[in-house]
């Protein structure tokens, strides 16, 4: 323990005296967050866009298409990507993958049991009239697609109610057979649900959002240099591996009484522990410029750690299969470099297509800028422990490759 | 019981490769200096990196306080300190903080790791400039501070691969001094060097490699007495060319045992350099070469591998 300890420590002096490394860690990161956020504005909230919603309509009744259609409508286009689906097995695979904030299904006897009600108020209530499922990681996405879903059978319960309402007092004043007001009811009905949006109720969303944090340029680019620039300290350590290798350095420490695992890991610890310095210390030195990081500051350091172990296992990856330290420099820049175009170090990542998004989650890049958006838009801790755990499952993949890659060096 | 056996080590860096080191064996007792003297490209360096565990033997063995560097490599380590050829210290790191770092990585520590450092330094004469970073030092001083990260924990057994490459006379000179200490301690040195001088004043005993062989063993006395008491003669050359076609008409000289012509040199062994002198500098004139400088010297190292590869230990 003594010399994993004497290692790490020689690891981060070495790292904290070099002066561009110093500028590439802190300086940089600090500087791009503070001219990003004071272009795009700390404040400047960006509205919520293009929630992806699925809906799977069994009803061939008009209230069920208007339902569809109120999802479909101009007045949430933007806020909401609605997508008619017809298959719910399917359906439910892109929820368990992800892929969609909510699934609306309306029953196949939606519309008649709306009409049929005698109270239209309880059956607009009934949870089981129109089946919402949420995907807990779209906590926002969710409570737009309920906001959505409560304003329309609101509107309808309303206009059903008072199509009874003028029918029975007809009916009351005996001023038209039945047969007529039936007849009547029916055209009602139908004017309501043709009527042109503005004689509609409009949308108007009341989402439950306790919690929520809206988008915030200077938020996201925060979390988003330091794992940008956390990566390229990642990569400079395993780098120096070589680097030691080349100079000397490693050889003689190899030939000290200690096994070359050790050394190894007592030098991962080194690179490690600097990147967790660096990132607390932007984590910190962008709070002071307003960057929200996360409700705890818990959530936010176990997401650091998390992220530099998996960074520099990939550092170690790289060392272990590059033969130079020119190699191994060209290697980690260009990976680190795509890893952050793919995973939105640069934009929003929400606003990349779904299978960049999937595909930058070879990197760590990708997941940290993951878990970091969701901790700065209200989720907590638990909300984010799945990718925390896919982000140890892939450093985890990463230590394997590089074990067997070292095991080739040490052996030759 | 020797503290270092060498028993028909090789090296092959690769499957198809020559051989770096070729079944070479030797001993080195307790508290002796022993050499390996040698061009570059000998096998020295290898030798070391496989006394030392850092690269294992194609075949043979060789045993480090009795412990095997195949079966043992950790008491292996435990037993020697290693100066290594190339500078190995960290450049933004102090010396005191580069000592430190090297004397836990070997596991020393408290009161009697800082008794340590500060010896070292002392002795070194960096206690001055023990705080400055080592990329301030001269080139002498970082060679100076390289040897004492060896030397750190008084191992029983020192292996130095050429300490004192490309410094100045007078951190030469400290450093041999150095290594006479170690003997006067109670230390056993493994010292390699192509440099003749140091291997003539160093050793109690030394061992001439060449193309990965051990061509010769033993004291300075018995090495010279290889050579028959031939002396050395020197002939500097006025021109560049002609040198090669001037040794080989000299090798041919009855009494004249080896020739060799190199950097406008021409270096030939000989019973009497006396009797060769005038017959050298005939033939030189007959090429129409002139002669510039003429040295004698008495057998030696130098001597002792012309006479035993035919060519100059500067080759």
């Amino acid at each position: 323990m003594n010399k994993l300890w004497t290692l790490a420590r020689k690891e981060v002096l070495l790292a904290f005296r070099d002066r561009g490394a110093l500028i590439s860690m802190l300086l940089t990161p600090f500087l791009l967050t503070l001219a990003i956020g004071a272009a795009f504005g700390g404040g400047g909230d960006q509205p919520l866009r293009n929630v992806p919603v699925l809906l799977l309509n069994r009803d061939q009744g008009a209230l069920a298409a208007y339902v569809v259609e109120a999802f479909e409508s101009e007045q949430v286009q933007g806020l909401v990507l609605a997508e008619r689906v017809n298959d719910e097995a399917q359906a439910r695979q892109r929820m368990d993958r992800d892929e969609v904030a909510a699934l609306v299904i309306l029953p196949a006897d939606f519309s008649a049991r709306l009409l049929a009600a005698a109270d239209p108020q309880a059956a607009a209530d009934d949870p089981t009239l129109v089946e919402v499922y949420a995907s807990p990681s779209w906590r926002i996405g969710t409570a737009v697609t309920q906001a959505i879903v409560a304003q329309v059978l609101e509107g309808m319960h309303m206009g059903v109610r008072g199509i009874q309402a003028a029918i029975g007092q007809l009916a009351q004043e005996a001023a038209a057979p039945p047969a007529q007001l039936a007849a009547l009811g029916a055209a009602l009905g139908q004017t309501m649900l043709e009527a042109p949006p503005p004689t509609r109720a409009a949308i108007t969303l009341e989402i439950d959002s306790a919690g929520y944090r809206p988008f915030r340029w200077l938020d996201y680019t925060a979390a988003s240099m330091a794992v940008l620039f956390m990566m390229f300290t990642a990569m400079a350590g395993g780098r120096s591996l070589l680097h030691e290798r080349e100079g000397g350095t490693l050889p003689r420490l190899l030939i000290t009484p200690n096994p070359a695992p050790v050394i190894l890991l007592g030098k991962m610890a080194g690179v490690a522990a600097t990147g967790v310095l660096q990132m607390v210390i932007l984590w910190r030195a962008t709070g002071l410029l307003g960057a929200y990081w996360g409700a705890t500051w818990q959530a936010v350091l176990v997401t650091i750690l998390a992220l530099v172990f998996c960074a520099t296992g990939l550092g170690a990856l790289i060392a272990a299969w590059a033969r130079t330290t020119a190699q191994a420099g060209a290697l980690g820049t260009g990976i680190t470099l795509a890893g952050a175009a793919l995973s939105g170090s640069f934009f929003p990542r929400m606003n990349l297509p779904g299978w960049v998004q999937t595909l930058s989650l070879l990197t760590p890049n990708a997941w940290g800028i993951e878990i970091f958006s969701r901790l700065q838009t209200g989720q907590c801790l638990v909300d984010v422990a799945p990718y925390l755990a896919g982000t140890l499952a892939l450093a985890l993949v990463y230590y394997v490759v590089a074990t067997l890659g070292f095991r080739r060096q040490f052996s030759a | 019981m020797p503290v270092v056996t060498v028993q028909e080590i090789s090296k092959r860096y690769t499957p198809q490769g020559p051989l770096a080191v070729d079944g070479v064996s030797f001993a080195i007792e307790q508290g002796e200096i022993f050499s390996l003297l040698g061009p570059n490209g000998a096998g020295k360096t290898t030798t070391i990196a496989m006394l030392s565990t850092l690269l294992p033997p194609t075949s043979g063995d060789a045993w480090v306080s009795g412990h095997s560097v195949r079966s043992a490599p950790m008491q292996v380590r435990q037993s020697i300190g290693v100066v290594p050829q190339e500078l190995a210290l960290y450049d933004s790191l102090s010396a005191r903080e580069n000592l430190r770092f090297w004397g836990e990585m070997r596991g020393l520590q408290g009161q009697a790791l800082a008794d340590d450092i500060q010896h070292k330094l002392e002795l070194t004469g960096l206690s001055e400039r023990a705080g400055d970073r080592v990329n301030t030092y001269s080139g002498g001083m970082k060679r100076r501070l390289n040897l004492a990260v060896g030397l750190l924990g008084a191992p029983p057994l020192v292996l130095l691969d050429e300490p004192t490459v490309a410094i100045d006379p007078q951190s030469r000179r400290h450093i041999l001094d150095w290594v006479k200490s170690m003997r006067e301690g109670g230390q056993t040195v493994l010292y390699t060097t192509h440099y003749m001088e140091e291997a003539q004043e160093l050793s109690d005993r030394i061992g001439i490699m060449d193309q990965g062989k051990l061509i010769a063993l033993g004291t300075l006395e018995e090495l010279v007495r290889l050579v028959d008491a031939r002396q050395t003669l020197i002939l500097s050359l006025a021109q560049e060319g002609g040198g090669e076609e001037l040794a080989q008409r000299l090798a041919a000289v009855e009494g004249i045992a080896h020739a060799d012509a190199s950097n406008g040199e021409i270096t030939l062994n000989a019973a009497s350099a006396q009797r060769a002198l005038p017959i050298a500098l005939a033939e030189a004139g007959a090429l129409g070469l002139t002669v510039r400088n003429i040295a004698i010297r008495e057998p030696n190292l130098e001597s002792v591998f012309l006479h035993l590869t035919g060519r100059a230990l500067r080759d």
